[in-house]
């Protein structure tokens, strides 16, 4: 390593990105090197070594470019990268020069250049060296040279080069795949950025929400204190007036200040997509929402900031018109988000033009100004862009309490898929078609000398199948279906095909061959051992025919080195690749976690905002009393009523704590004048048992859980407010138990005239009662 | 509901002075703690402050300490009862109605009883009389937080019926005999699901056991 001082100077993130550029460069050179070493060492004993009587520096050029295509795959992981880029850019130039020059080089017994079968190198090596449009014209170029340069000096070209070059077109195949592989690991790059954004904006939602949680806990502490202190009081000492000026402010302060007009952020919004000429696309209910102006305000600002960011810079991809934009407006419990989407030009988020702030920056920066709000930029070039603005916090106007939100699920950014072996593209398939069609072409040319013609048209049939199969445009691995299909192409080709053969296959082999590429393909697909069985079925059938005719060996190795060496490769390849796909299978999960955690975050974020609220309805005006009443001079005395509502609201305040579920039924009506009789109630809720972990729910969530334990029956909530409302003094604990007890809930009346133990079912039935007289519950 | 029917009685002790001590950051609840206690001899109020590091940097000779289970210092539930009880003094939880967790948290650590501040003050007396002498304080929350852990040490079948009877709000008599044991079997049986609670090792084998962990060690944030 001995990079430039600036080169030192850069981040620590831009080191590793390039780092992470130079690894899928260098894996898919070494792909085309393993490639190309494969064909060296399978073609060496019959095509590379007939070259003996042409031209002596021909050779030794033959023998230069097996020897970088040797070096390039030996030194595949080793060479400096530098190196590999020149060797692999060299070894596609030296085999035209040697294709070309071989009319001049050739002695008379030679039919063909013996180099020819390293084409599918040469066509690879220029795919990692250049653009894509300069690979796919070298790859038409190599495979066009030989005839035409016959042509030019022979003035006539041999039927059977002729009909190799067709085959030869079939090349272009390895430039779409390699390519398409390319841009799925760029892609793969770039889901590796989001998938570290995510994870640190979950880290920050985590700590936020954790925060407030930790904020929440106290509040209550505050406002418990509070309310306790003053119930007990009738002159109100200045401690307790502290106290309760205190609990007032700290639960002015954690509550949104104001509250916003119904359907106010809808009508903004609204007219700002009318104004811009945006779609607007918005739930019913969004009419009617409300929350506070603070964060209407700043959604709509934001929002505006990136609509004119939006009209400004986005403009149309190749092969549309127009740049659709469309402003959409959802809302769920304790969450309101406002998404800003183009199918622009898009950009890349994490560049910042160094003359102004970023859009991120500045659309982020507005919407963290406001407690609960939030913003995200997703976008990517060529695939237009999306602003994320959202804010959490007590929405009303909103139906239902609802669950939603913390299920969370897979972030819908820009993610790679794992179509990661580039074979489940529109592209790859149009290719492997393509190459179908040359060797149907072939076939066509070829149809005279078949007994059989038809046994051949039928396999032909079954290669096309094979091939649609094997781009099915879905994740890798293949789905079994299709795997089946491609599987079966060589094995049944190899049955109708070897009948057909007299003797050595020669350019007859197309068939044999295409059922060789697809077995190896689905090996790159992700189905190894598939393709495996595919290759060794194939193999079976052709040493069967080969004892059946008493072909000579050398035949039968003709016959089989392509299937052996297309394994060898596919093998290879599938290893390489299969290292990406774990990590990018390892990033999907991650970010899925963070994606839930997120949810998760935010949910609980919106239960302890909406938390707080209540609590500032229930204990803000006998709070107010006591400061009021204290600040008169001199200081009046709370009456028995006002210590009455102080009880009422801390005994509140507990129910929200510990039995939520209940405290939001009829139940709590008749709790609440049971207390104003003097009847001391105790509400517990231990239907859902114990903590989740912190990812999973949010930590300051009895109500989530109580939700999760399911909603209380009518016919509990009325026998249980009707045994409550049948108390007239003493207490009453009411126990709803942990799940998978016998019992659903017990209720405990003592009172002057004894105890009354009734345990109710799940509709409110008396499972049991017990009554005992009041001198037998004298404790000790 | 008073206090003294839950109480689980040991040994008898000598009837000496107790030394209290209070952990709580609303200075105003010292005031009145200590305001209650002088009327009483046998309570000698020693301090209040706001954190356990403070009380113990004062005096270490307490025999009871009333702790609010929410402190703002973001100290963890089982270090501050750990360390207090280190320091030879029983802690009596003195929570505003907490959560679950919290109460958990606390058992775990090993507490003695718990009483809420807005019960009566002769239940705050009558609890620090019964943990002065080394007794149990039994309170209905205490048994349905310790009752509906899912994670809950080995109980018998006999003490889980008792702790539920507990946590459903019945005393001491009650359960002995809608049990048909005698009332010493019950608080024995108390005494042992107390010990059991609080002497078991903290093992965290699950993701929930890591958090709950994390959550009595401070690391993460309690529940609300």
């Amino acid at each position: 390593m001995n990079g430039s001082p600036d080169d030192r100077r850069q981040g620590s993130s831009t080191i590793v990105a390039t780092a992470r550029a130079m690894s899928v460069r260098r894996r898919m050179g070494a792909m085309v090197s393993i490639g190309a070493l494969t064909l060296v060492a399978v073609h060496f004993g019959d095509g590379l070594t007939r070259w003996s009587h042409a031209h002596v520096g021909w050779r030794l050029g033959v023998l230069a470019l097996i020897g970088i295509g040797v070096v390039l795959a030996v030194g595949a992981f080793h060479l400096p990268q530098r190196l590999l880029r020149r060797g692999w850019a060299c070894f596609p130039i030296l085999y035209l020069v040697l294709v070309s020059t071989w009319v001049l080089a050739r002695s008379s017994g030679d039919d063909e250049p013996s180099v020819w079968v390293l084409e599918p190198a040469a066509v690879g090596f220029a795919a990692v060296s250049w653009a894509w449009r300069t690979a796919v014209g070298y790859a038409l170029i190599a495979a066009a040279l030989l005839p035409l340069s016959l042509f030019l000096v022979d003035g006539s070209v041999d039927r059977q080069i002729l009909l190799r070059a067709i085959i030869h077109l079939g090349n272009v195949a390895f430039v779409v795949i390699l390519f398409a592989i390319d841009t799925q690991l760029r892609a793969l790059r770039g889901s590796e950025r989001e998938v570290e954004r995510n994870a640190a904006l979950a880290a920050a939602a985590r700590s936020r929400a954790g925060a407030h949680a930790r904020l929440t806990a106290l509040i209550h502490d505050d406002v418990l204190t509070a309310l306790t202190l003053a119930m007990r009081t009738k002159v109100v000492p200045e401690s307790v007036a502290t106290q309760a000026g205190r609990a007032l402010a700290v639960l002015r302060g954690a509550v949104a200040p104001t509250h916003g007009r119904p359907g106010h952020l809808h009508a903004d919004l609204g007219a700002l997509a009318r104004d811009h000429g945006l779609q607007f696309v918005a739930p019913l209910e969004t009419t009617r929402m409300v929350l506070p102006d603070q964060a209407a305000d700043a959604l709509v600002a934001a929002c505006a900031q990136a609509i004119d960011n939006s009209l400004r810079h986005a403009r149309p991809v190749a092969g549309a018109t127009t740049v659709r934009r469309r402003l959409r407006l959802t809302v769920e419990p304790g969450r309101v988000a406002v998404t800003v989407e183009d199918d622009g030009s898009g950009f890349d988020p994490d560049d910042v033009a160094p003359d102004r702030l970023g859009l991120r920056d500045s659309v982020l920066a507005r919407m963290r100004a406001v407690p609960g709000g939030d913003a995200r930029v997703r976008s990517e070039p060529g695939h237009g862009a999306v602003v994320e603005l959202s804010w959490v916090g007590p929405v009303a106007g909103h139906p239902g309490p609802g669950t939603g939100g913390a299920a969370g699920g897979a972030n819908p950014g820009p993610h790679a898929g794992s179509r990661i072996s580039g074979l489940a593209t529109p592209a790859a398939r149009v290719v492997l078609v393509l190459v179908w069609t040359t060797g149907a072409v072939q076939s066509a040319l070829l149809w005279h000398t078949y007994p059989q013609p038809a046994a051949i048209g039928v396999a032909l049939l079954v290669s096309l199948a094979g091939a649609l199969a094997l781009s099915t445009p879905t994740d890798d691995p293949l789905p079994w279906r299709a795997t089946v299909v491609a599987a079966a192409v060589a094995p049944v080709n190899a049955l109708l095909f070897l009948p057909q053969l007299g003797g050595a296959p020669g350019e007859r082999a197309w068939l044999l061959q295409t059922g060789a590429y697809l077995a190896a393909l689905l090996m790159v697909r992700g189905r190894t051992w598939a393709g495996l069985a595919s290759v060794g079925a194939t193999a079976a059938a052709v040493a069967v025919w080969g004892g059946w005719v008493g072909a000579p060996a050398a035949t039968v190795s003709a016959v089989l080195a392509l299937p052996v060496a297309a394994t060898a490769v596919g093998l290879a390849w599938s290893a390489l690749l299969r290292r990406m796909l774990a990590r990018l299978t390892a990033h999907r999960r991650a970010d899925a976690a963070s994606a839930r955690a997120l949810a998760a975050e935010e949910t609980a974020l919106a239960r302890t905002a909406a938390e707080l609220l209540t609590i500032a309805q229930v204990a803000g005006p006998p709070l107010r009393r006591v400061v009021d009443l204290a600040a008169t001079d001199p200081p009046r005395a709370l009456t028995a009523a006002d210590r009455m509502e102080c009880r009422i609201a801390e005994a509140h305040v507990r129910d929200r704590l510990r039995a939520p579920a209940l405290a939001r039924t009829r139940v709590a009506a008749a709790v609440d004048a049971a207390r104003r009789r003097g009847v001391d109630v105790l509400l517990l809720d231990d239907r859902a048992g114990g903590s989740e972990p912190a990812d999973r729910a949010g930590p300051a969530d009895p109500d989530h859980r109580a939700d999760r334990a399911g909603l209380l029956e009518d016919g509990f909530t009325l026998a249980l407010a009707e045994l409550v409302d049948a108390q007239e003094a003493g207490s009453v604990t009411v126990r709803l138990l942990p799940v998978g007890r016998a019992v659903f809930a017990t209720v405990l009346r003592s009172g002057p005239g004894g105890d009354e133990r009734a345990e109710l079912d799940r509709l409110g039935r008396e499972a049991h009662a017990r009554r005992d007289s009041m001198a037998s519950s004298e404790s000790t | 509901m008073t206090v003294d029917s839950r109480r689980v009685d040991a040994p008898a002790h000598t009837n000496t002075v107790s030394r209290i001590g209070l952990v709580d950051d609303h200075d105003v609840v010292g005031l009145g703690v200590r305001a209650l206690l002088t009327d009483h001899p046998d309570l000698e109020f020693v301090a209040a402050e706001p954190t356990v590091a403070d009380l113990l940097a004062g005096t270490a000779d307490l025999d009871v300490v009333l702790l609010d289970l929410r402190l703002a210092d973001g100290s963890s539930i089982w270090q501050n009862i750990s360390r207090l009880r280190q320091a030879g003094a029983e802690v009596l939880a003195f929570t505003s109605g907490d959560d679950v967790d919290l109460v958990r948290a606390a058992a775990r650590a090993g507490i003695a009883g718990m009483v809420r501040k807005s019960e009566d003050s002769e239940h705050l007396l009558e609890a620090l009389r019964h943990v002065a002498r080394g007794e149990v304080v039994a309170s209905t929350e205490w048994a349905a937080a310790v009752d509906s852990d899912p994670h809950a040490p080995g109980l018998s079948p006999r003490e889980r019926q008792v702790l539920e009877l507990y946590a459903s709000g019945e005393k001491a008599d009650r359960v002995a005999r809608l049990l048909g044991v005698s009332r010493e079997t019950v608080l024995d049986h108390i005494r042992r699901i107390r010990v059991k609670y609080a002497a078991v090792e903290r093992p965290a084998h699950t993701k929930v056991e890591l958090y709950m962990r994390a959550v009595e060690d401070g690391v993460l944030p309690g529940p609300g």
